[in-house]
C-alpha cells in the first residue's frame, strides 16, 4: 500500500501537463487594401480565361488600413506609404480548371510557393504603370525599409464567369484555412509575434477581372487583406494542479 | 448674305465638345465587414427565401466623388434585404441569385455618435442599428446581385449593380455615374475574426462608370458625321 502510494505521488509530481492559458489570441484582419492593388502573371490567356501550368503570379499594392496589433500605425500619413509585393506564386500542374453550371462557371487556379514583402517608404511614389514588370513595378513597391516579410505556401483564385460570353462576374482569392502563411522578418514582426512566435496569417479578398477596372498588362484588381490567426499559448502544469481546480 | 455670314462665323468660332471613348470604371468606396442571413428559413447559407445582409466599415473613398472625414467620423455600410430567389450549382460551387435590395453608407460622429458594434447572432441590440445611425451619406437599389459560394471551403464572392437614389451626397456624384456596382470576396473559418452568428467576412468595393471626357471640335465636323 505504501509503495503504491509512493508510486502515485512520484507520478503526480513528474507528470507535466500543458494547460492553455489566456494569451494574445489575436484573430482577424490586421492589414487591408482596396483600389490600389493589381496582379500580373506570366502565363494567362485572356481569350480562354485560363492560366497555364507554371505561370508565375505577382501582386503589387498600397495598404490603406492597419488594424489590431498594427492599428497604431496610420498608412495614410502624409508623405509616407506602405506598399507590398507578392511574387513567386506558381500555377500548379493542372493550371486553371473549370466547374461548369447552367449559366455560370467557376475558373479555379491554385498557385504555390509565394512570398510577400511589405515596405514603409517615403515619398508616396508607388506607380503601377502598364505592362509590368516595368520601370516602376515592382521597384516603387519595394523601396524604403522592410516592414514585414513572409511566405505564402498556396493561394486559390476562383473566378465566376458567364457561360454566354465568358465575361467576368466575381472572384476571390484565398490562401486557405487554417492560416498557413508565415511571417519571416521585418521591423514590425514583433508586433505580430506574441511570446516571440510569429502568428500564421491568411491572405484573402475580392478578385476583379472586369476589363474596365484592370490596367493594361495586369490581369486583375485585388481588393484584399491579411488576417492573423494567433494560436493560444500553453504553460506547463501538473495533474495534481489540474485536479485541484475541480475539487469542491 | 447676312444669314450666310452668321453661319460662317458660327462655324469658325463655335467650339463644340464631343464625347470621347468611355474610360475605365472609377473607384467609389472600399468596405470590409461581415454578412449574415435574416430570416434564415432553411439550415445552411444561400437557400431560396433567405435574406442576405452585410454590415461593416467604409475604409476608403474616392475624394473626387465623396467627401468623408475619417478623423472625426465613422463610416459604415449596410447591404440589406436581398432575398434569394434562385440557385444554380457547379459543384463544389453554389450560385445564389437575389431579388433587389438596398445598399447604404452612413456617417456617424466619433465623439457624439455610437460606435459600430457587430455583437453576436444578428440582428441584435447593436446590429444593424449601430451601423445605420448618423447621416445617410449615400444609398441605392441593389439589383442583379449574385453570390458564388465554394461549399467545400465556405468562401466565395459576390457582384451586384447599385443605382444610387438617396443620401446627403447623392448630388455630388454626376448623374452619369449614379449607376454603379459592387464586388467582394467572402471568407470564413479560423483567423477571420467572424463574430458568432455571422457567416462570412466580406471585403470589397463600390465602383461607378468612369468620367467620359470631351474634346473640342467644330460644327462642320459634326455635320460631316451625318452627311450621306
Amino acid at each position: 500500500m505504501t509503495k503504491r502510494l509512493l508510486r502515485l505521488a512520484l507520478t503526480a509530481a513528474l507528470f507535466v501537463v500543458a494547460v492553455p492559458v489566456s494569451a494574445f489570441a489575436q484573430t482577424g484582419t490586421v492589414i487591408d487594401w482596396g483600389p490600389a492593388c493589381y496582379a500580373y502573371e506570366t502565363g494567362y490567356n485572356a481569350t480562354t480565361h485560363k492560366t497555364a501550368p507554371g505561370s508565375v503570379m505577382s501582386i503589387v499594392g498600397v495598404i490603406n488600413s492597419f488594424v489590431g496589433p498594427l492599428g497604431s500605425i496610420d498608412p495614410n500619413t502624409a508623405g509616407t506609404e506602405y506598399t507590398f509585393y507578392i511574387t513567386g506564386l506558381t500555377a500548379n500542374a493542372a493550371g486553371t480548371t473549370v466547374a461548369a453550371g447552367g449559366t455560370l462557371s467557376v475558373f479555379s487556379t491554385v498557385y504555390n510557393g509565394g512570398t510577400i514583402t511589405i515596405w514603409q517608404g517615403s515619398p508616396r511614389d508607388a506607380a503601377f504603370g502598364t505592362n509590368p514588370p516595368n520601370a516602376t513595378v515592382p521597384s516603387t513597391f519595394t523601396n524604403g525599409s522592410l516592414f514585414l516579410s513572409g511566405t505564402i505556401p498556396t493561394v486559390t483564385i476562383n473566378v465566376t464567369r458567364f457561360n454566354s460570353n465568358g465575361n467576368w462576374l466575381s472572384g476571390n482569392a484565398d490562401s486557405g484555412d487554417p492560416a498557413n502563411c508565415l511571417w519571416t522578418g521585418g521591423s514590425a514582426i514583433d508586433l505580430l509575434s506574441p511570446g516571440g512566435h510569429p502568428c500564421p496569417f491568411r491572405l484573402t479578398g475580392g478578385w476583379d477581372m472586369k476589363p474596365t477596372d484592370v490596367l493594361a498588362g495586369y490581369v486583375s484588381l485585388f481588393d484584399g487583406k491579411i488576417d492573423l490567426n494567433c494560436p493560444t499559448a500553453s504553460t506547463p502544469s501538473t495533474w495534481g494542479a489540474i485536479k485541484s481546480q475541480y475539487r469542491d | 448674305m447676312r444669314m450666310r455670314n452668321y453661319f460662317v462665323l458660327m462655324a469658325l468660332g463655335l467650339a463644340l465638345t464631343m464625347p470621347a471613348r468611355a474610360h475605365a470604371d472609377q473607384f467609389l468606396a472600399d468596405f470590409r465587414g461581415f454578412d449574415y442571413e435574416d430570416p434564415n428559413n432553411s439550415p445552411g447559407f444561400g437557400n431560396v427565401g433567405d435574406n442576405y445582409h452585410s454590415l461593416g466599415y467604409i475604409t476608403q473613398v474616392n475624394p473626387v466623388l465623396l467627401t468623408c472625414d475619417f478623423t472625426n467620423n465613422e463610416y459604415t455600410y449596410q447591404f440589406k434585404d436581398l432575398t434569394a430567389i434562385a440557385t444554380d450549382s457547379a459543384p463544389p460551387f453554389l450560385f445564389v441569385f437575389y431579388a433587389p435590395g438596398r445598399f447604404r453608407i452612413f456617417e456617424d460622429s466619433k465623439t457624439s455618435g455610437t460606435t459600430a458594434d457587430f455583437g453576436v447572432n444578428p440582428p441584435n441590440a447593436t446590429a444593424p442599428s449601430t451601423f445605420t445611425d448618423g447621416t445617410l451619406t449615400l444609398g441605392g437599389v441593389v439589383s442583379n446581385f449574385i453570390l458564388t459560394l465554394d461549399l467545400t471551403n465556405n468562401n466565395g464572392s459576390f457582384n451586384g449593380d447599385i443605382t444610387f437614389d438617396e443620401g446627403s451626397q447623392q448630388g455630388s456624384i454626376p448623374p452619369a455615374q449614379l449607376t454603379g456596382w459592387s464586388f467582394a470576396g467572402l471568407t470564413s473559418g479560423s483567423g477571420t475574426g467572424t463574430p458568432q452568428g455571422y457567416s462570412h467576412q466580406v471585403d470589397g468595393q463600390i465602383r461607378v462608370p468612369g468620367v467620359v471626357p470631351a474634346y473640342g471640335t467644330s460644327w462642320g465636323m459634326v455635320k460631316s458625321l451625318y452627311r450621306h
